[in-house]
C-alpha cells in the first residue's frame, strides 16, 4: 500500500482569489495525469 | 465524471466546488492532519485483521468534486482518491471520519483484489442489489478495521439511531423500489439523496445485509459471490426475524 499526499501541491494551485482551471489543471497534470484522463472519460 | 456533478459538468462547476473548499482552509488543514494520522500504521492494522494487505495507492487529492472517496486506476494500479474538497464540505475531517472513509474505500479494493467487485448486469434491479451488497462489504471491512461493528462513518445527528429504528421499513422499501430504481430516482446511495430525510441509508442496509450473510459465510467467501448467490441471500434477509441481527453481533 502506498500513501500519496498531494496537499502541498494542491494548495499551490490557489492563487489568492481562488482557483483558476489552468492552475488546477497544472496540479492535476503534475500529480495525477493518468487519473485525470480517466475521470474525464467516465 | 459521474455523481453529484453529473456527466455534463463544466469547468465552472468544478471551479465553484474548489473555491468553496478554498474558503474553508481550516477544514482542509484538519482533513489533512486526519489523513496523516489515519494512514500511519494502517497497513499493519489491515494485515492484523485480514491476514493480508491491500495493493493500492491512497491519494489525498484535490478536485474529485463528486465524492469523498473514489476507487479508480492510477498509473496502472488501483488508487483510492480522497477528495479533500468534498471531505471538507461534508465536515468529515476528524480522525474517526477519515479512518472510516479510507477503510471503506479499502474495503472496495479488498473485494476487487481478492474477490469480484465489478460485474455487468442487464437489469437495473440487479445492479442496485449488487451496489447494496458491495457497499455492505465495504462497510463491514471498515467496521472490522475500526474495531467496532456498530461504527458507521455516516452517523451524524442521530443517523444510525434513526436507521436502527426504521430497519424493517428501509429493508421493505428498498426491496419494493428495486424494480423501478434508476440512478436519478434512487433514494438510498449518496448524501445528496433523501430517504425520509436521511441520506446514505443504502450503506446502512447494505452493512446489515452483509452482517446477515456473515452469520453463515466467511468474509473471504462472501466477496466472491455472484449475483445469484446475492439474490438468494437477499431473499433470506428479507424474511429474517427482526431480532436476528443482534444475535449475530
Amino acid at each position: 500500500m502506498e500513501i500519496i499526499d498531494t496537499y502541498s501541491s494542491a494548495l499551490a494551485s490557489f492563487d489568492g482569489a481562488g482557483f483558476s482551471f489552468a492552475r488546477w489543471r497544472k496540479y492535476i497534470d503534475s500529480e495525477l495525469r493518468g487519473c485525470f484522463r480517466r475521470l474525464r472519460r467516465t | 465524471m459521474k455523481g453529484a456533478l453529473g456527466s455534463g459538468a463544466s469547468e465552472e462547476d468544478y471551479i465553484a466546488v474548489l473555491n468553496n473548499a478554498a474558503k474553508r482552509r481550516d477544514l482542509l488543514e484538519a482533513a489533512h492532519e486526519a489523513f496523516l494520522n489515519v494512514t500511519d500504521g494502517l497497513e499493519e492494522k489491515i494485515i492484523e485483521r485480514f491476514g493480508r494487505s491491500v495493493d493500492a495507492a491512497v491519494v489525498f487529492y484535490l478536485g474529485l468534486c463528486n465524492g469523498a472517496g473514489w476507487v479508480t486506476e492510477y498509473r496502472g494500479r488501483t488508487a483510492i482518491l480522497l477528495g479533500m474538497e468534498k471531505i471538507a464540505e461534508l465536515n468529515w475531517c476528524s480522525v474517526g471520519d477519515m479512518r472510516g472513509l479510507i477503510c471503506h474505500e479499502l474495503g472496495h479494493v479488498y473485494q476487487k483484489q481478492y474477490g469480484v467487485l465489478n460485474r455487468q448486469f442487464c437489469s437495473s434491479s440487479d445492479a442496485f442489489l449488487w451496489q447494496l451488497f458491495t457497499e455492505g462489504v465495504a462497510m463491514c471491512f471498515e467496521q472490522e478495521i475500526v474495531g467496532d461493528r456498530e461504527f458507521y462513518h455516516q452517523d451524524k445527528g442521530g443517523w444510525k439511531a434513526w436507521c436502527d429504528g426504521h430497519f424493517e421499513e428501509i429493508k421493505a422499501d428498498l426491496a419494493a423500489d428495486l424494480s423501478n430504481m434508476t440512478p436519478s430516482n434512487q433514494r438510498y446511495f449518496g448524501d445528496w439523496v433523501s430517504y425520509h430525510g436521511h441520506g446514505d441509508v443504502g450503506y446502512y442496509l447494505g452493512c446489515r445485509f452483509v452482517r446477515f450473510a456473515l452469520a453463515d459465510y466467511d468474509f473471504d467467501e462472501i466477496i466472491s459471490f455472484g449475483i445469484d448467490e446475492v439474490k438468494e441471500l437477499f431473499q433470506r434477509f428479507l424474511n429474517e426475524a427482526p431480532r436476528q441481527h443482534h444475535e449475530n453481533n
